[in-house]
């Protein structure tokens, strides 16, 4: 490879072939190559087969600049000499190359990869870390203040990619939301006097008669839930005991759970205000959702026809989720993770009713913080479609997710605060439970900060940014 | 000249018979070729040099169409003559 040959070792191969001495062969391909020079000087034109075809070209003169002084001159004219190859010969030099083909290119053709694969493994890995935080607390609000920590992690391209399906669970969550404010909406004009039954029971901290009367009630609710059609008048009447309930549990537990924490005197001071603006707000609207959606409730409130259309979207949904579930399975398994705390309060309670009152708290502390954000990050106009695949799901999961949720956070209340920490300023945008978050790992401890700063935090639910609050350290029981 | 008119010309310079030369340049040929595909230079020293290039692909435009066309890689077998040859012909 890449020698270089002479006339002597073409004729020592030629000689080889053709049992001719070395001196006849040599003397041969001179020949041979003189012959072709005195041809070329003759008649200009010398085409030998299997080689090409040799040229005397005339070049004509021509002007041109001399490059260091920019003096014009004359080249003269002369001949060249030009070889084309035989075609036969071009083809068999050509051989390795001979596969490739002119392509005709079309105007947008990009001519460098773009990275589409990669793009792609960051996409599966983003996913993956969400759904570990899922899998390890079983809770949907955390998953949401996990995400943006995880993106800080992550690389930028990794980042879109979590936006957007952080923008989903978003998603998934108002749509949850919808469908709690709609079950509200329908019972909302006994509201007002529930509330206050509400209350004195509260006063008179008569826990366990209360629950049990509401019990029945749940069972009835369980029902239609788990039939998924209920027939609207009856689905109505259950319904809003079954949220009183809720609040008037939510309040009792954070009673007990302060109770059970700590034994200061500040905690009654804590708790009366809980268990009013709570109230408050239940009545008028469960969720304390955005200004948008509270107008919206109210018309409904005035027609039946809504809560049509929302049954028939239920119907819609679950095929919509079936039809999910089966083409993406990873999808449906987190987005049901995450939907399903908003879900669970209508029929976990009923189940176990005692063990899981602890939970009631957490459920609503995430339909409250999903809120905001929803107002925030989501477009008001949303594909009727997403909704549906995600709603469905999470009601047919319920019960399963209940245990864990169970278990995880009957925990919370088994602390005690035995000192302070450290002093931490609230950050714009942040909440307790993202403080909580922060220096515990869990949104479920923001209690006892509200228990430990009974002076700073008059209202838990809005607590302004730049306030100094100090961190309770906190021991297990 | 043609490939006949060389052939029998060569015939007649070396005292060969027709035949016999034609085989001879056949095979000389054909030797050639296969070095040179070997990737091989040949060199003949007062003529000239054979060698294979390769030329890289490149994108040419028609400019009547104005056509992007995308023009493969190929090795294209070149000639270079010496200088003795190129000063005769001067």
């Amino acid at each position: 490879m890449n020698e270089r040959l002479t006339i002597q070792d073409l004729t020592d191969l030629l000689a080889a072939k053709h049992s001719m001495t070395k001196k006849d062969a040599e003397a041969f391909v001179k020949e041979f190559f003189l012959l072709i020079e005195q041809a070329l000087e003759s008649e200009k034109t010398v085409k030998i087969k299997g080689l090409g075809t040799f040229k005397l070209i005339d070049v004509d003169s021509r002007e041109s600049v001399k490059i260091n002084t920019g003096e014009r001159f004359q080249i003269k004219g002369y001949t060249k000499v030009s070889f084309s190859p035989d075609a036969n010969l071009r083809d068999t030099i050509n051989k390795p190359f001979a596969h490739f083909e002119t392509v005709v290119l079309n105007e947008n053709t990009i001519l460098e990869d773009t990275p589409v694969e990669e793009t792609e493994e960051e996409e599966e890995e983003a996913s993956e870390e969400i759904l570990v935080p899922i899998v390890e607390d079983n809770n949907k609000k955390e998953i949401q203040e996990n995400t943006p920590n995880l993106i800080i992690e992550e690389t930028p391209a990794a980042k879109e990619e979590d936006s957007s399906k952080e923008a989903n669970i978003i998603q998934e969550e108002q749509t949850a939301e919808q469908f709690v404010e709609a079950e509200v909406v329908v019972g909302e004009p006994i509201v007002t006097e529930t509330t206050i039954t509400e209350e004195t029971v509260e006063q008179q901290l008569k826990v366990q008669p209360l629950s049990e009367t509401n019990k029945e009630e749940k069972v009835e609710q369980k029902e239609f839930d788990n039939e998924e059609n209920p027939i609207i008048e009856q689905y109505q009447q259950p319904e809003q005991p079954v949220k009183e309930k809720e609040r008037i549990t939510a309040e009792q537990i954070t009673e007990q759970e302060l109770l059970k924490a700590n034994l200061k005197p500040e905690i009654p001071i804590v708790l009366p205000k809980e268990e009013n603006t709570i109230p408050v707000k239940l009545a008028q609207a469960v969720v304390p959702s955005s200004e948008k959606k509270t107008p919206a409730k109210e018309t409904k409130e005035k027609s039946p026809v809504p809560y049509l259309i929302v049954v028939i979207i239920l119907v819609l949904l679950l095929c919509g989720g079936v039809i999910l579930f089966i083409y993406y399975p990873d999808l449906f398994s987190s987005s049901s993770d995450k939907s399903t705390f908003d879900m669970p309060p209508v029929t976990t309670q009923s189940v176990q009713p005692e063990a899981q009152l602890s939970d009631t708290i957490e459920y609503k502390d995430t339909i409250k913080k999903v809120t905001p954000d929803i107002s925030k990050t989501v477009v008001t106009s949303q594909p009727v479609a997403k909704k549906e695949e995600v709603t469905t799901p999470a009601k047919t999961e319920n019960k399963a997710v209940q245990q864990p949720l169970a278990s995880t956070y009957s925990d919370s209340a088994s602390y005690k605060i035995i000192g302070t920490k450290t002093k931490y300023t609230i950050k714009e945008g942040e909440t307790l439970t993202r403080v909580s978050l922060r220096f515990y790992g869990t949104k479920a401890m923001w209690p006892y900060i509200v228990k430990h700063n009974p002076r700073v935090i008059k209202n838990p639910n809005n607590v302004p940014y730049g306030t100094t609050i100090q961190i309770p350290e906190l021991a297990k029981e | 000249m043609n490939n006949k008119e060389f052939t029998s010309e060569l015939a007649e310079r070396l005292g060969y018979t027709i035949k016999d030369t034609s085989e001879l340049i056949g095979s000389l040929l054909s030797d050639m070729t296969q070095k040179l595909e070997e990737g091989n230079m040949i060199v003949i020293q007062g003529f000239g040099s054979f060698e294979v290039k390769k030329k890289t692909e490149r994108i040419s435009i028609n400019l009547t169409s104005k056509q992007r066309i995308l023009v493969p890689p190929k090795l294209v077998l070149s000639y270079k003559p010496s200088n003795t040859l190129k000063d005769k012909f001067k």
